[in-house]
């Protein structure tokens, strides 16, 4: 039988546990809507007697009726395990669908193998990565919802609520059953999701080269809430760093490649497209001007110039905050 | 013996005298336990102290020949301490050692000196501690403090002890010097007699230098080169990294030296029992003197870039006497008197006013660095101020 594709096999790959679980529910739903008594068996590949009971779970029962056969830890099972599946799965009536749950990587290559020659279907589920990959997530179930989000508004969702893949799903649905309007503003997030954040400098500086004042302002008066302090120093380091990549894109020599040009930058190559977007909004003033206040400001977080010029934490809180409007709205 | 101390007659008179004093059986009063020498940097604060120490151990009162002097000056005297800061302050338990050294007898002469370098750096804590040991003195104890101004130590640290004043030395002064004890040609000694503005080391290092040289004539480029921003950053970043390496090049060797001496300290190498055990705490040791030793590598970095920064605030100081006119009508003698065509074209670029704004702006810059404000951004604020002085002021 080797070779031939099993349309009752479903293969689902990779570690991302809400992807997992959606790609399952989704096989369970597509069952029940042919036979609403199909019932879910639940296995582990690593437990003793799997064999066997792979060939009971996917045998017709005497009373008739459909079964979604969840077969969990494949990377970790016996090959004889895989032979198992993969025969249920040719020898499978319409009314069985099996599917498999393979954790992805290294481990249990050879089984994911042999399973995905044998499985007619196969859903990735690779785990999201930080940063880009948490943003184009939340894209995706903003799309999923039939609603539109502004990046401003995204942004503070992800501050907000982490980077936990299933926090920021059920985010999600929730503004999205809340809000009636079709895009969702960053004042609605931030009304639901306010309180708690986790708010990085490098996000400050993000909305302040944006020149979102406003945003910036609000990011940063979430961070004191929690720890002010600690964003000092994070802030204008941040800040700094972000108003040099500018400085590098802005006074770069024309007709630089797009390589050369993020050598320059000391930046990824995919951060050219927002650097670029950032500096049109930038004059070179603003940004000469901006290295200025940035100097004052470290100084002020560091106990000032001269003598008699420290500042109590409440005034380097607010030193900060005029520093970051001022920077955004110069 | 006092020849390294250039053009300080006056304050040698007295040191002379209070070493003869000194000799008596019972000290006269030209001899006293506690001393305060300031003067700008590099007029020789802390070779007028060495050479007053081995005045002091020295059985003829400073010969310059005997054991006693040669090795005081070598800074291997066992009664003589020379106590400098390596990191960027004095600690208090710095502090608390040092006084607790002070009150043991002198070893060979009639003498326990201790040499306090850049005692400006000391910690308010520190200098409490100092102040009961200086207050109440072991009875063969000599304290010698150097610091730049007498305001940089506690007024009643101050009150406490005999005060010296050094000055700057004259130009002509340095390079006499320099001719004598370098023996370079006259036009070096004066350019670097009046390059160094009365600094004897930094004129010395000029003089017999050429790396030194170069060093300042980049320094010196750069006010002509501030023609756009990218310029400003790309010097900032510039003076940055030639203090990194200046600064490498000073420590590194340092660093290696300490860390090979306290391996075998600890008995690195050796075998047989018990030793094992005793290595254990090596690594402790070690972090320790790591810790002490990126602490005097920061401090080194921030000098040579405030030694940078000196040199530029000497060109504006030439640019403004030129707008003054006073470099025409021979008045002013210029500092960088090499760089005359660039400065001439500064000044007639610019206004009196402006002038003063960058000299601020340089000034600030040194307070940055001393703030410990991020280096590269404080030379960045520096170069984008120094490019456009207004900048700063017509912003709203």
């Amino acid at each position: 039988m080797a070779g031939t594709k099993c349309e009752s096999l479903t293969l689902v790959v990779g570690g991302e546990a809400l992807l997992v679980e959606r790609a399952v529910d989704s096989v369970v739903q597509r069952a029940r809507k042919v036979d609403p008594q199909t019932e879910r068996r639940d296995l582990d590949a690593t437990e003793q007697g799997i064999v066997g009971r792979i060939d009971e779970a996917c045998s017709p029962t005497l009373f008739g009726g459909g079964a979604v056969v969840v077969i969990d830890n494949v990377e970790s099972a016996d090959e004889s395990v895989v032979a198992a599946i993969v025969a249920a799965a040719a020898q499978a009536s319409d009314e069985v669908a099996i599917v498999a749950l393979h954790a992805g990587g290294a481990r249990g290559k050879k089984l994911l193998d042999k399973l995905s020659q044998a499985a007619g279907n196969r859903v990735d589920c690779v785990e999201i990565k930080k940063g880009r990959g948490i943003s184009d997530f939340v894209s995706a179930e903003v799309k999923a919802a039939k609603r539109s989000m502004s990046p401003q508004a995204q942004s503070i969702l992800i501050a907000a609520v982490g980077s936990d893949v299933r926090a920021l799903a059920s985010a999600v649905s929730q503004l999205a059953n809340d809000i009636e309007s079709r895009e969702i503003e960053a004042d609605d997030v931030s009304r639901y999701f306010g309180g708690t954040v986790d708010v990085t400098g490098f996000q400050i500086a993000d909305a302040v080269m944006n020149r979102h004042g406003s945003q910036a302002l609000r990011l940063l008066r979430l961070a004191e809430g929690t720890d002010g302090a600690r964003l000092g120093p994070a802030t204008v380091a941040s800040l700094t760093n972000s108003v040099r990549q500018l400085v590098a894109v802005a006074t770069a020599p024309a007709g630089m490649s797009e390589r050369d040009l993020a050598v320059h930058a000391k930046v990824p190559p995919w951060k050219l497209r927002t650097l670029n977007q950032q500096a049109r909004r930038w004059s070179q003033r603003d940004l000469a001007y901006a290295i200025v206040i940035l100097g004052d400001l470290d100084a002020g977080m560091k106990g000032g110039l001269r003598e008699g010029e420290q500042l109590e934490p409440v005034q380097k809180g607010l030193a900060l905050e005029s520093a970051v409007v001022s920077l955004a709205s110069s | 013996m006092w020849d390294e101390l250039v053009g300080q007659q006056a304050a040698i008179e007295v040191l002379g005298a209070a070493a003869t004093d000194a000799a008596m059986a019972t000290p006269g009063p030209a001899m006293t336990h506690a001393w305060l020498m300031t003067g700008p940097p590099g007029s020789g604060r802390s070779t007028a102290a060495r050479a007053f120490a081995a005045a002091l151990m020295c059985p003829d009162g400073g010969c310059g020949q005997c054991a006693d002097c040669r090795s005081v000056l070598a800074g291997s005297h066992l009664d003589v301490e020379v106590i400098r800061p390596e990191g960027v302050t004095y600690k208090t338990a710095d502090a608390r050692a040092l006084v607790q050294r002070a009150s043991m007898a002198p070893s060979r002469g009639k003498w326990h000196v201790l040499v306090l370098e850049d005692a400006d750096r000391l910690t308010e804590t520190a200098n409490n501690v100092l102040l009961k040991a200086i207050e109440e003195p072991p009875p063969r104890a000599v304290w010698l403090l150097c610091t730049p101004s007498v305001e940089d130590v506690l007024p009643t640290i101050r009150s406490r002890c005999r005060h010296i004043m050094l000055k700057t030395p004259t130009p002509t002064d340095v390079a006499d010097f320099l001719v004598e004890a370098e023996s370079v040609d006259a036009t070096t000694a004066l350019f670097a007699a009046q390059a160094s503005q009365g600094h004897v080391g930094r004129a010395r290092a000029l003089a017999r230098d050429e790396n030194a040289r170069q060093r300042r004539r980049e320094i010196l480029s750069i006010p002509a080169r501030l023609t756009d921003l990218r310029n400003c950053f790309s010097s900032a970043e510039a003076m940055v990294a030639t203090a990194k390496e200046d600064a490498r090049a000073i420590t590194e060797p340092l660093d290696a030296r300490e860390k090979e001496d306290l391996l075998s300290a600890w008995g690195e190498g050796a075998e047989g029992r018990g030793v094992k055990g005793g290595a254990r705490g090596v690594k402790g040791a070690i972090k320790e003197l790591e810790v002490r030793q990126k602490s005097r590598t920061t401090r080194t970095e921030r000098d040579q870039l405030d030694r940078a920064l000196l040199d530029l605030l000497g060109f504006y100081r030439d640019v403004l006497a030129h707008q003054f006119g006073a470099t025409t009508d021979g008045s002013i003698a210029m500092i960088n008197a090499e760089m005359r065509t660039e400065i001439v074209r500064v000044a007639d670029a610019s206004n009196t006013i402006e002038t003063m704004w960058r000299i601020d702006a340089i000034e600030r810059a040194r307070l940055a660095l001393d703030a410990n404000v991020a280096p590269q951004l404080a030379m960045e604020a520096l170069t984008i101020d120094l490019r456009r002085p207004d900048l700063r002021r017509s912003a709203s």
